[in-house]
């Protein structure tokens, strides 16, 4: 057992609840994905709404199932409060940009929708450096600075367009960090089983 | 003033052990973790795991609950006062004994009186 194999255990405790990406990052992403097609191409067809439905379904199973797989699958670690990243801002600027999607027009919408994206990138940036600004986690980095540089392309975007923008574009987002997190855990922690500590002296 | 050898010596073994002290890390960096999570944090075999908790639980660095979910027993292992104690004590050893051990040249070591 290396002292980066101690780093490394000590890191996945740590941060073990916020790197389970299927529980709540990808669902969030779904839902703001859902959200941002929804807006960005308005279409009543059938096959939309159903499409829309199917989504929400996915969206609903991975919140609902995915605590009980990784429970199964990886086992259970209780953190004191206040460790872990706080997932609640997610939900609040999620929120806020859904109330902000309808009932907000004119010029204050365009005004939010570059304020919610650079949140967005804010959380994104905060998350990477609550991760010890580790390489292993660079894409939380990558991914609050592709936000930082779509803001130029959210103000070249005809005006109406702006917040569903900014939903598809926070929704994909949190989708591919999500992913990127479950990937890494599982990864690692298969790393570690298949090279165990040394079991020979007792 | 000692030896790095001697400081080596010195090291609590039950901490020092590779594998309890994957086990003591992965409990300091949490309020307490499931057997499962060790298990898979560790790499080892469900009976070395018990084996090597058992150890720890004897010495009153780990404390051991058992509780039912879902109708299943789930074993929960937290780190004691004086299992964090010694874990920090550990590495604040091997701290002194990294920098005592880039200082030291062999002209500096004295032979150890036998008996």
């Amino acid at each position: 057992m290396s002292p980066q194999d101690l780093d490394r255990i000590r890191f996945i405790t740590r941060h073990f609840h916020s790197l389970k990406g299927l529980e709540t990052t990808v669902p969030l992403g779904v839902a703001g994905l859902i959200v941002g097609v929804r807006f960005f191409f308005p279409d009543d067809s059938l096959f939309s709404l159903v499409l829309d439905a199917a989504c929400l379904l996915v969206c609903f199973l991975l919140w609902r199932r995915a605590p009980s797989y990784y429970r199964k699958i990886l086992g259970e670690v209780e953190q004191p409060p206040k460790a872990s990243f706080p997932k609640n801002w997610s939900v609040y600027f999620l929120v806020l940009l859904i109330l902000a999607l309808v009932f907000v027009q004119g010029g204050w919408r365009n005004a939010l929708a570059r304020a919610v994206l650079a949140c967005f990138s804010a959380i994104f940036l905060c998350r990477w450096l609550w991760r010890d600004h580790r390489l292993s986690q660079v894409h939380w980095l990558a991914l609050g600075i592709l936000l930082l540089g779509a803001l130029p392309l959210v103000s070249w975007m005809s005006k109406e367009r702006r917040m569903e923008l900014v939903a598809l574009l926070y929704g994909t987002a949190l989708i591919l960090g999500g992913l990127l997190d479950h990937r890494f855990l599982v990864r690692e922690m298969g790393q570690i089983a298949a090279h165990p500590a040394t079991e020979e002296s007792r | 003033m000692s030896t790095p050898f001697e400081q080596i010596a010195g090291l609590d073994r039950l901490v020092h052990e590779p594998t309890r002290l994957a086990i003591l890390t992965a409990l300091s960096a949490c309020e307490r973790a499931d057997f499962l999570f060790l298990q898979r944090i560790t790499g080892l075999t469900k009976g070395n795991l018990s084996s090597h908790l058992s150890k720890l639980e004897a010495a009153g660095l780990v404390e051991i609950e058992k509780r039912f979910v879902d109708k299943k027993t789930q074993t929960l292992a937290r780190l004691t006062g004086l299992g964090k104690e010694a874990t920090e004590g550990y590495w604040k050893e091997m701290e002194a004994l990294r920098k005592s051990a880039s200082g030291w040249l062999p002209g500096n070591a004295h032979p150890v009186p036998s008996g």
